[in-house]
């Protein structure tokens, strides 16, 4: 029950103790990592994603949120936008990002969400799309959590999801008929 | 926890937390009220390598400090001159400039990693030894240089972290004061300075909670926007710090 230790864990990192944050990183760091090698073109890009997740926690500490005591939902929800522009998000954060070594990438372990056209697919979505496409298909977050996490009313995550299932399922039909014309790939606006 | 890389990373997080001002100061071990002066330079260390280790103020990990410094030190504390940081995992010793104008305080913060064991020196003169983790502050002196050296118990990794700063904290009221003048304080004293606290954080805006839980003292526990606003800081360093010292001080288990 991770939850019931995360909010406990962060009122002791922002009191000072740094091993609370580094429990919340052990807890939390893989799910992180899982879930950003599927939105990124290297498993490289994921190591990066998951070392800008926890330093932005921090960063924007102010701005964190708990979803039912879990802070994995907003980890969740930062990967995926740090992973929607990488190159900007890493940049406050690049000179740490290079004094760190490579990670270890062992592709028999590496999770796989279809590996292929899904992850392509996913990539290809808006990124609100993507954020509750994350919380609730890949992740099993109800509807009110994932509401909670994105700081939505819980209706508009129900329109999103309905919207965004259709826009996945499109994307990867188009994926399988490659005759289909490419200007029915545009997304629609947000 | 398998790879290098988040063995690093992780050590950095926790570094990164504990650079950033506590929003309690309690100065029990940490805080020396010793200035710097008071420490005897180096016999034993002027013997032994210093090593100048790379220095944040012109090296690539400088964003990596000094965003966590400013990103917590809020109106309460100005960050002076160079920092100094060093990873690794043998002995060494850093070579502190003289302070810059203004700077009233050395910050050091030294995490080993959980278990992690270290002695901590500055000029020969022990800061901490034992478990390590957390952040120093010494008060300043005009001294041209310092050695800060760091021995890990087991060879673990380690990260090291030292910036003058400026503190800018608010002096205490004048009713804590009279509160710690006669070096005890008593619970009503405990409970009214605690309620002066509550009552700056509700003016500012950041209402926080009750300082009793059943018998349990829950003490100053703000919420994230009242911490990272400097608010806790100001309303905790005028209405509740010298009393909420002695207290713990004189409760302290």
């Amino acid at each position: 029950m991770s939850e019931t230790y995360d909010e406990a864990d962060w009122s002791a990192a922002l009191s000072g103790d740094g091993d609370g944050f580094g429990r919340l990183f052990d807890r939390h760091r893989d799910r992180v990592y899982r879930h950003s090698i599927r939105l990124v073109p290297v498993a490289a890009d994921a190591d990066d994603v998951v070392a800008v997740v926890f330093l932005e926690a921090w960063r924007r500490r102010a701005e964190v949120r708990f979803v039912d005591g879990s802070l994995l939902p907003w980890l969740l929800v930062t990967a995926t936008n740090a992973a929607a522009n990488l190159s900007r998000s890493s940049r406050r954060h690049r000179a740490l990002l290079d004094r760190l070594p490579p990670g270890e990438h062992h592709p028999d372990h590496a999770p796989s969400f279809d590996d292929g056209e899904a992850q392509a697919a996913l990539a290809r979505m808006p990124l609100p799309d993507r954020q509750v496409i994350t919380l609730c298909v890949l992740e099993g977050f109800s509807e009110r959590e994932a509401a909670d996490a994105l700081a939505v009313a819980p209706g508009t995550i129900k329109s999103r999801l309905s919207r965004a299932k259709k826009r996945l399922a499109q994307q990867l039909d188009r994926a399988r008929t490659p005759a289909r014309s490419l200007r029915e790939e545009a997304p629609h606006g947000f | 926890m398998d790879s290098e890389r988040d063995a690093r990373l992780r050590r950095l997080l926790v570094a990164t937390v504990e650079v950033a001002p506590a929003p309690r100061r309690r100065p029990t071990r940490r805080v020396l009220a010793a200035g710097l002066a008071a420490f005897v330079l180096a016999g034993g260390l002027t013997g032994g390598a210093v090593a100048a280790m790379a220095r944040v103020g012109d090296g690539p990990s400088e964003s990596v400090m000094r965003s966590a410094v400013e990103a917590s030190a809020g109106p309460f504390e100005k960050v002076l001159g160079p920092s100094y940081f060093f990873d690794g995992s043998s002995p060494s010793s850093l070579r502190i400039d003289r302070a810059p104008d203004g700077a009233d305080r050395l910050r050091v913060s030294l995490d080993c990693g959980p278990g992690g064991r270290a002695t901590l020196t500055l000029d020969g003169q022990m800061l901490e030894s034992g478990d390590c983790g957390g952040v120093t502050m010494v008060k300043t002196s005009t001294a041209s240089s310092h050695t800060l050296s760091v021995t890990p118990d087991t060879g673990a990794g380690y990260v090291l972290f030292a910036v003058w700063v400026k503190s800018l904290a608010a002096p205490p009221s004048a009713q804590s004061k009279r509160d710690v003048e006669d070096g005890h304080i008593t619970r009503p004293e405990y409970e009214n300075a605690y309620s002066r606290y509550a009552g700056c954080m509700a003016g500012l805006g950041y209402p926080v909670e009750p300082l009793w839980v059943g018998a349990a003292v829950l003490g100053p526990n703000p919420t994230p926007e009242g911490l990272s606003s400097g608010a806790s800081e100001l309303c905790y360093n005028r209405e509740f710090f010298d009393v909420d010292r002695v207290w713990q001080l004189a409760h302290e288990r």
